[in-house]
């Protein structure tokens, strides 16, 4: 079975690396990580994710910049977007899902959820 | 023998001209004074007029003339006469009443004027040996000028009898004898010579009226020589400056009974002289155990007490604030004969000072609020601020829990609970951040008018799960019809979702929450209810009430205190943050609601939320 490409954009590295041995140790899903936005775009176009985890408050590039830039690209405006962001206010949320993103999670989340989380998008995604 | 008439007549004109100043000059500013010299003047009046007509060298005319200023005299005196007797005999009264001047003057007026207009009382005038007599007229207001003036006089002389009568002021008894008896020869030989003489046509007598007032005149006189009357003396003054002044005046004797009160002490009491006169001065104190203490032990002891605050009790048992200075009057020989008492009210003072006080509860009461919001604000600040911080690391411990969960073989139970309890350690932390979140964003409100019923559907809702799971049945006892409260939607779906929540952790083995909802007037004086300016009821206010009854484990009294405190939980093990009923409290204040709980231990407990109805304009 062909796994899915996640890629997980977040300045935490602790966090980089627990989700990545969690995702890959469910053995569905190939992991990408990325602790800086700035060549976002050339690893998109390079791994090619099925899905993004993006983080909101960041250094330099914040995720709805990110989002942005995305958008703007033919390979990354096609590619799902999760915000996983520490920050749950409504116009945090409002912000992301105007720049399209397909769901919202707020740390701290479990294992179990987040999986569950990524494969309803990839669900929609494959529908669509 | 004509010219000798005419000079009486004048020698009694100057008499009472110069009467007339004496007493005004005696007291000016006494009415008695005032009225005595306008009687007097009537009697100037009255024999100037006689001077013209005692002597036959004056034309008829000017006799007529002169005549008609004397009428002014002769006809108005018994007016005044009845005036003045009222004001010597205390009839207070009827002088303040406002008909009683028109009733005495209208009429003496209107017959001075026809008398100068049309010779209604007098009509004619012929000649004598000693000067010139008079024929009244036909018309029928002469013979109501003799039923007038008999009526004002007897009514005079009869108030002058009865005050002799009843007056225990020797001095003032002696007065009005002296009164009525210079009065009576005078009204009877007046009557007789200027009245019966002329009506019979028996003209030879000349008429000497204005002459036998002398008679009053030196009664007059020998009161004021004799007994100071129209006359300022120190106890006048005395008694004129209690009867006027402002604070109330109370002598008692020394065991405590009411001698003597002023005008003020009545006024305030709302008693009559005779009800109070003579009975025990407790019953004006407020305090009777008080007044007893601090006028018949403590003062007696002292001399004298000023400045005593104390409440007065009128008649009809209102209370009334009062300050006292009080002093033991004593004898020459040291004996003390009685307690004079000078009471201020000060119950415009208190009021005052309640509404100030008011004042000042409802500032601090703002600035209580203000800086609650001040603080939610710096809290919630600090929790946005702290709330990412934390839950990075947390989320990091949560996927590392997971993954170390996944490696661990099922056999090893003790790593498994070890794991599992970090999990909810984590869980605990969020929920607190999250609790933190809330209790720092109550700082604003987004108010509408809504139906209270529509709330708790909503609030059932979003606890129905809650509820399946807990094995608790939801009774409802909602009136129809409630009145819309002004309210934040999301809020108050909040504080009853909570109020909901806790009932049903309450109830580990499951029961039941009984939610009524009622409109009630608020009649009970507590906290948050209440007459002062700070309560957020008013007395008597209608408000909606919202009741959830359960029966569950209750609340020990020790922890009913503390329910509202931020960070108290008794379910710490459970994930309680103990910011929930804070959260709830604090939404609650902010609309300016009351949220009170009633609980027995092992019944279970009731929470009552109590808002207020939207007005109607604001619907």
């Amino acid at each position: 079975m062909k796994k899915s490409r996640v890629m997980i954009v977040d300045d935490e590295e602790y966090f980089l690396r627990i989700v990545k041995l969690n995702l890959e140790e469910s053995g569905k899903y190939e992991v990408l990580t990325l602790a800086k936005a700035k060549n976002i775009i050339n690893e998109v176009h390079d791994f090619k994710p099925d899905i993004i985890l993006l983080d909101l408050l960041m250094p330099v590039i914040g995720g709805i910049e990110v989002c942005e830039m995305l958008n703007k690209d033919p390979i990354g405006k096609d590619t799902p977007i999760i915000i996983v962001s520490a920050l749950e206010k409504d116009q945090d949320k409002l912000k992301a899902y105007k720049e399209g993103i397909v769901d919202y999670l707020t740390k701290p989340i479990a294992k179990d959820e987040l999986i569950a989380r990524i494969e309803k998008a990839l669900a929609s995604k494959r529908d669509t | 023998m004509i010219s000798i008439l005419s000079f009486l007549h004048f020698f009694a004109f100057l008499v009472y001209l110069f009467m007339a100043v004496f007493v005004l000059l005696k007291d000016p500013r006494a009415s008695l004074n005032r009225v005595c010299a306008c009687l007097i003047i009537c009697f100037a009046l009255w024999s100037f007029g006689y001077i013209f007509l005692n002597d036959f060298s004056y034309t008829e005319n000017v006799v007529r003339f002169a005549m008609n200023i004397g009428s002014v005299g002769w006809v108005l005196f018994a007016s005044f006469f009845l005036w003045l007797t009222l004001i010597f005999t205390e009839k207070n009264k009827i002088l303040k009443s406002k008909v009683f001047y028109p009733i005495i003057f209208i009429l003496p007026v209107f017959l001075i004027y026809k008398q100068w207009s049309s010779a209604s009382l007098i009509a004619t005038y012929i000649r004598q040996p000693y000067g010139w007599s008079y024929l009244y007229s036909e018309s029928i207001l002469h013979n109501i000028f003799f039923v007038w003036h008999c009526l004002l006089s007897l009514i005079a002389l009869y108030l002058c009898i009865d005050y002799n009568m009843k007056t225990k002021d020797p001095t003032r008894k002696m007065l009005a004898k002296l009164i009525y008896f210079s009065v009576i020869p005078v009204l009877i030989l007046g009557t007789i010579n200027s009245v019966i003489l002329q009506e019979l046509k028996i003209h030879s007598i000349p008429i000497l009226t204005d002459i036998y007032i002398f008679a009053w005149l030196f009664s007059i006189v020998y009161a004021i020589n004799k007994y100071k009357f129209l006359t300022i003396t120190s106890s006048i003054a005395a008694e004129t400056v209690i009867a006027s002044m402002a604070d109330s005046l109370v002598m008692i004797d020394p065991v405590g009974n009411i001698i003597a009160t002023n005008q003020a002490a009545l006024n305030l009491t709302g008693y009559r002289r005779d009800e109070i006169v003579g009975k025990f001065a407790g019953m004006i104190f407020g305090e009777e155990d008080a007044f007893k203490k601090t006028i018949l032990t403590d003062l007696l002891a002292a001399g004298s007490i000023s400045g005593y605050e104390t409440l007065w009790r009128t008649k009809t048992g209102i209370p009334v604030p009062v300050l006292i200075s009080s002093s033991v009057i004593k004898d020459k020989l040291g004996v003390i004969g009685g307690i004079v008492i000078i009471v201020h009210d000060i119950s415009n003072r208190k009021k005052s000072e309640k509404a100030l006080e008011e004042a000042y509860d409802k500032l601090r009461e703002m600035q209580d609020h203000f800086v609650q919001v001040e603080k939610l604000n710096a809290v919630g600040q600090l929790a946005s601020g702290v709330a990412h911080e934390v839950r990075n690391p947390l989320a990091i411990v949560i996927q590392g829990v997971d993954y170390l969960e996944s490696k661990i073989p099922h056999t090893k139970t003790d790593l498994y609970e070890a794991l599992n309890m970090i999990k909810n350690s984590v869980r605990r932390a969020s929920a607190i951040i999250n609790s933190l979140l809330d209790f720092s964003k109550a700082t604003t409100l987004n108010l509408q008018p809504e139906y209270i019923t529509f709330m708790l559907e909503n609030s059932l809702g979003l606890v129905k799960i809650n509820l399946e799971r807990g094995n608790v049945e939801v009774v409802k006892d909602i009136k129809l019809n409630l009145p819309k409260v002004i309210l934040d939607k999301n809020k108050i779906e909040q504080v009853f979702v909570n109020i909901l929540l806790n009932a049903i952790q309450a109830m580990p083995k499951g029961g039941k929450i009984i939610i009524r909802g009622y409109v009630k007037q608020l009649d009970d004086i507590k906290i948050g209810i209440g007459r002062r300016g700070s309560d957020i009821f008013r007395l008597g206010e209608k408000a909606i009430k919202v009741e959830f009854e359960d029966t569950g484990t209750g609340i020990s009294e020790e922890n009913l205190k503390k329910i509202f405190d931020p960070f108290f939980t008794t379910k710490a093990q459970n994930g309680g943050t103990g910011l929930g009923l804070s959260v709830t409290k604090n939404i609650i204040d902010m609309h300016k609601g009351l949220i009170d709980v009633e609980s027995k231990p092992g019944k279970g407990t009731k929470v009552i939320v109590t808002l207020k109805i939207a007005e109607e304009k604001s619907i």
